[in-house]
């Protein structure tokens, strides 16, 4: 009983490491559309990879996986972005934004099949994302970094 | 008896992949070569880096020879091979060449192994055109493109020439 009580109290004052920001309950689905989407379009969502249906994080996006047949050729739809916000939302569990899945995985911090996609945190699209998961993709950094990164990852024209 | 009994339940209960219900699908329409089975997903057979058919219009049934298809990889690497006659191309990697080599019936020999992701551009009577997005891992280009294009597919690789 000791060593629960003693547990109990230690694990109740340790709390999330300091520095840690938890994710909002509730990500911007406009600001994923504007910054986020066009990366993870190209970064992630083909066909090959987070564009399938039987994948955690399924991504829908104009150039992979579409919601129905019909769709092929179309822009995205808001009700795809709208299921892509609620994948990134249901994919992960972490406390801290910077041990999400999202995040650790193409950041070369988890294992992941498509290995590191970002080199390191200071990377514009790692940036972005990490940004938007904060709920600060207002922030003059977070747009600065969404900026660059959106050169980067312009698709070219159908 | 037992474990001919014990051999069988096996075999019904692991049953066939979609692999390879689709390779059957391949293997069963005969013969063999580099122009054979122009559309299918090569590398269900095959030990290519990466294969695939170009065709003219996207409803053709006959693939369209004499496409260039280039490839660039993540380290810069780029080669190109030329389609043969039914549309077919293919990559091998081979440490036995010095560099890329664009061969004869379709294949591009290098030496190196493909860096993934990988872009795409493919060139034929004064057209070209480049592939939208990355491949990331699948060397099969009609794993995604198939002759329906559809929620999971961006239907044939083709290329309208003026």
């Amino acid at each position: 009983v000791r060593r629960l009580a003693a547990f109990a109290f230690l694990a109740a004052c340790t709390g999330p490491s300091p520095g840690s920001t938890p994710i909002p309950r509730t990500l911007d689905v406009a600001a994923y559309a504007r910054d986020v989407h066009p990366i993870l379009e190209a970064r992630c969502a083909t066909l090959d990879c987070h564009g399938s249906f039987e994948r955690p994080l399924r991504l829908y996006a104009e150039t992979g996986l579409r919601r129905s047949d019909e769709l092929r050729g179309d822009p995205i739809t808001q009700a795809e972005l709208d299921d892509n916000v609620a994948a990134a939302t249901a994919v992960d569990a972490a406390d801290a934004i910077d041990d999400s899945l999202i995040l650790a995985k193409p950041g070369g911090r988890m294992k992941h099949t498509g290995l590191a996609v970002w080199a390191s945190t200071a990377d514009p699209e790692y940036a972005c994302v990490r940004g938007w998961l904060a709920g600060s993709s207002g922030d003059p950094d977070v747009a600065a970094a969404c900026a660059t990164a959106a050169t980067r990852v312009q698709l070219p024209p159908p | 008896v037992r474990a001919a009994l014990a051999a069988a339940l096996l075999t019904a209960c692991i049953g066939q992949t979609p692999d390879d219900r689709a390779r059957d699908e391949v293997v069963s329409s005969g013969h063999h070569g580099p122009t054979h089975n122009p559309g299918s997903q090569c590398l269900l057979c095959h030990d290519f880096a990466l294969a695939g058919t170009i065709y003219r219009r996207a409803a053709d049934e006959s693939g369209l020879a004499g496409a260039t298809v280039t490839i660039t990889d993540s380290t810069g690497h780029s080669f190109s091979a030329v389609s043969n006659s039914t549309g077919n191309f293919y990559v091998n990697v081979d440490s036995g060449v010095s560099g890329a080599i664009t061969g004869r019936e379709g294949e591009a020999r290098v030496p190196w192994a493909i860096a993934w992701p990988v872009h795409v551009e493919v060139a034929a009577g004064g057209a070209t055109k480049k592939m939208r997005n990355e491949i990331h891992q699948w060397g099969s280009c009609a794993r995604c493109h198939t002759p329906d294009p559809g929620a999971t597919s961006n239907g044939r690789i083709y290329l309208e020439m003026p």
